[in-house]
């Protein structure tokens, strides 16, 4: 008795509040994983039957905060410096640098920067360009423990594995084992804890020039993703832009945003005023 | 993947084990996680698997006691012991279900011992492992931890209480129920739930539901419900409306188990009600007492907006034997949510019988659903080859092959008769998709039949099939 079953019955409602709580769906064949990860957690809390502590997650006071924790130990933190970085350099070549020129200080939000990757890869760029300064970067994620390991610079050295030469010893350099990125670069991204699938949380953001939600919407069911695509839409300026991950598209959804491709990278964009 | 490759190595027998063994030998983590679940059950395997025991990896470790529980080698058990102390949950885990799926002689005397030990996960380990084979002299250590000031090894001794034969047992049980720590008397009061009805039982219990502690208040529901203690029935009714929600829902099991007309219609109330939990709470019931009048309601609850709560009411459908039962699992086979037609499916694969049989034939056209639908068909219950013969005779190019493979994948004698007979009264369609099938038997009466077909057949496809492995 120092395993506990998770029945279907079980496994639907579990992933059904994980889900409500954090988009994230899991398909029957996720059944074991899922278990893996709550069963320790169960036991842990001294429960002997998943049902139980299921109510302890959802009616306990504590339960909230359990639920959190099960939630960022589920989540998949997967990125890497210079991941996909094509749309981000035409987006600062193309459209940041113009802003800038322009007089403006455009706001860019990594909507699921995970541990960092992403914005600090964005920072990079613009560094390069000499405009990071004018930018402003929001960087965000539901995940507690990825926002930690962001804020201190400190990376694995398989976040590495696309680096074009160049960057490490300018933006960042290793050291006993552990990229570690330079701290201006981390200090010019504002980070903070955002659930996507909070609307109202969303909407207190502001407006954005451009938005970065790539490989996160994959986790979700169709309608969920139609939820987050059109809070991000709302939270965009008048023509900005949505970038999404290469192989996702917003098709599915019928998005009120115009797919728009420039040099190889595409965009989501907002219609003007 | 991992399974095909044990299957091969499994026909490859002893000779495929012994290079294993040598693999696990060199001490490569990663190799060794791929190999260990492939080690067949062989006395020969169980030091190099004990060895993997020490691995630095913890999964590496976990999956080397799940290994040596599958070989059932009782020698392993001391071994077992000593990973009671790992680091990682995993791990003490997977050793204390194998050291209790093992069973042994010297498993009572390292309980006892371990029991005693100044580490407490050690000693909370040992007293799981007391409970579970409800050792009598476990008695004296498992009291001595209920006065522990450490609440976790209170937990686990109240936790193995009840599986002692002992009056005592019992007294200590009562006493926690009025420990000054919530999660002590909550965890008595669950405990209880496993023992034999008694009126000071009974009356402790009741108590509980006054508590102000409400895990306390829902051991308390859950453990009278368990006893079936109908006396109790207004009692916890009186707890409808109790502010914390997790009471809410153990009263609705708690009604559940009781057989009185008031606590039927308090759960007829339940499965209508505003909190989702609650009527989840209540179909689950109402399905556990599989009674005629609780059907409309379940049936009315799989069409529910909600895609859990479909589920749920879906699973007591399943469990009644009703008209009416197949025909919503199948509807439910198409649902929108997976999770509900991946149920759905496995509800049916269980049933015996050719209509349901035939249920699963008609979900073949889902592509998403026919992996699984082959392998519910394959399964030998009682229906399953007369409704594959008759869907034989009308099978089309598509499902034909489907088919065959279900009555293939049976290795039965009579699937194997069957899909010999197959060659003289299936559809066109179903006769070609048998002939592989037919000639992968391997018999004379096989290769008789094919020659016969290959000649007699009216079906020059079927003909041309026949001929070809026929020539191979
Ligand atoms: C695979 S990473 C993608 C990181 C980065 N955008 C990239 O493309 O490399 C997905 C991230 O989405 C985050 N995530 C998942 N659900 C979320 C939600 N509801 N709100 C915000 N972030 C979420 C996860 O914590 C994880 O860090």
């Amino acid at each position: 008795m120092f395993s506990l079953p998770m029945s279907p019955q079980v496994f639907a409602i579990l992933a059904a509040l994980i889900e409500q709580r954090s988009g994230v769906h899991y398909a029957p064949e996720d059944r074991e994983l899922l278990a893996d990860k709550v069963v320790p957690r169960a036991l842990d809390a001294g429960f002997d039957s998943l049902l139980d502590y299921y109510y302890f997650l959802r009616y306990d006071p504590a339960g909230s905060e359990a639920l959190d924790a099960l939630v960022d130990s589920l989540l998949v933190h997967e990125t890497y410096f210079f991941r996909e970085a094509l749309p981000l350099r035409v987006l600062a070549e193309d459209l940041l640098v113009p802003a800038v020129r322009a007089g403006r200080r455009p706001r860019v939000w990594s909507a699921a920067c995970s541990t960092g990757e992403e914005p600090l890869t964005l920072a990079m760029i613009l560094a390069e360009l000499g405009v990071l300064d004018e930018v402003e970067l929001l960087a965000s994620d539901l995940s507690a423990r990825a926002l930690e390991r962001a804020r201190t610079g400190e990376h694995n050295l398989r976040s590495l594995r696309a680096l074009p030469p160049g960057v490490e010893g300018r933006w960042l350099e290793t050291r006993e084992g552990r990229p570690r990125v330079r701290p201006e670069l981390v200090g010019a991204v504002d980070w903070r804890r955002v659930n996507l699938v909070d609307a109202s949380a969303v909407a207190q953001l502001g407006t954005f020039d451009a938005i970065l939600c790539r490989n996160v919407l994959i986790y979700f069911q169709d309608d969920t993703a139609r939820g987050v695509v059109s809070s991000l839409t709302r939270a965009l300026a008048p023509e900005g832009r949505l970038l999404v991950g290469t192989s996702e598209s917003l098709m599915r959804f019928g998005t009120a945003l115009a797919c728009e491709e420039r040099r190889g990278a595409f965009f989501y964009t907002k219609a003007g005023p | 993947m991992a399974r095909a490759a044990a299957g091969a190595l499994s026909e490859l027998g002893a000779d495929a084990d012994t290079q294993i063994l040598q693999a696990l030998r060199e001490g490569d983590s990663l190799r060794r996680r791929v190999l260990l679940p492939l080690v067949g059950r062989r006395a020969a395997a169980v030091p190099d698997v004990m060895s993997c025991l020490e691995d630095r990896d913890a999964s590496v470790r976990a999956l080397a006691a799940d290994t040596l529980s599958r070989i059932g080698s009782p020698a392993a058990v001391p071994a077992l012991f000593e990973r009671l102390v790992d680091e990682d949950l995993r791990v003490v885990q997977a050793a204390v279900g194998a050291i209790q799926s093992l069973g042994s002689d010297t498993t009572e005397k390292l309980a006892l011992q371990a029991a005693r030990s100044p580490d407490v996960r050690l000693r909370r380990a040992a007293l799981r492992i007391i409970s579970y084979f409800g050792y009598s002299k476990g008695l004296e250590v498992l009291l001595q931890a209920m006065r522990d000031p450490d609440e976790r090894l209170r937990d686990a001794a109240i936790y193995g209480l009840p599986f002692i034969e002992d009056p005592r047992a019992v007294d200590a049980l009562l006493t926690a129920a009025n420990h000054e720590s919530e999660r002590t008397r909550a965890a008595a009061m669950r405990a209880l739930g496993q023992t034999e009805k008694e009126a000071r039982i009974t009356s402790t219990l009741l108590r509980g539901l006054n508590d102000r502690d409400p895990w306390v208040r829902y051991y308390a529901c859950q453990a009278l419900g368990k006893l079936n203690e109908e006396a109790a029935a207004d009692a916890i009714v009186a707890l409808a409306d109790d502010a914390a929600g997790q009471v809410r829902v153990a009263v609705v099991d708690a009604l559940a188990h009781m057989h009185t007309e008031s606590a039927m219609s308090a759960l007829q109330r339940a499965a209508a009600s505003a909190d989702a939990d609650v009527r989840r709470a209540a179909l689950l019931g109402l399905g556990v007492g599989r009674r005629p009048d609780a059907l409309p309601v379940l049936l009315e609850a799989a069409k529910s907006e909600d895609a859990a709560t479909r589920l749920v009411a879906l699973s007591a459908v399943a469990e009644y034997e009703a008209p009416e039962t197949l025909p919503a699992l199948l509807h439910a086979a198409g649902d929108g949510d997976d999770s509900v037609r991946s149920a759905a499916v496995g509800f049916i694969a269980t049933r015996p019988g050719v209509p349901a049989t035939q249920a699963l034939v008609s979900l073949l056209g889902d592509m998403t659903l026919r992996e699984r639908v082959v392998s519910a068909l394959a399964l030998p219950l009682e229906g399953r080859l007369p409704g594959l013969l008759a869907a034989l005779e009308a099978a089309d190019e598509v499902t034909a092959p489907l088919l065959v493979a279900a009555l293939a994948r049976m290795r039965r004698a009579d699937a194997r008769a069957a899909l010999m007979q197959l060659l003289a009264s299936a559809s066109p369609a179903g006769r070609r998709a048998a002939v592989p099938a037919v000639a992968a038997l391997g018999t004379l009466e096989a290769r008789e039949a094919l020659e016969r077909a290959s000649n007699q057949d009216e079906d020059p496809e079927v003909r041309r099939a026949c001929r070809l492995v026929l020539s191979r």
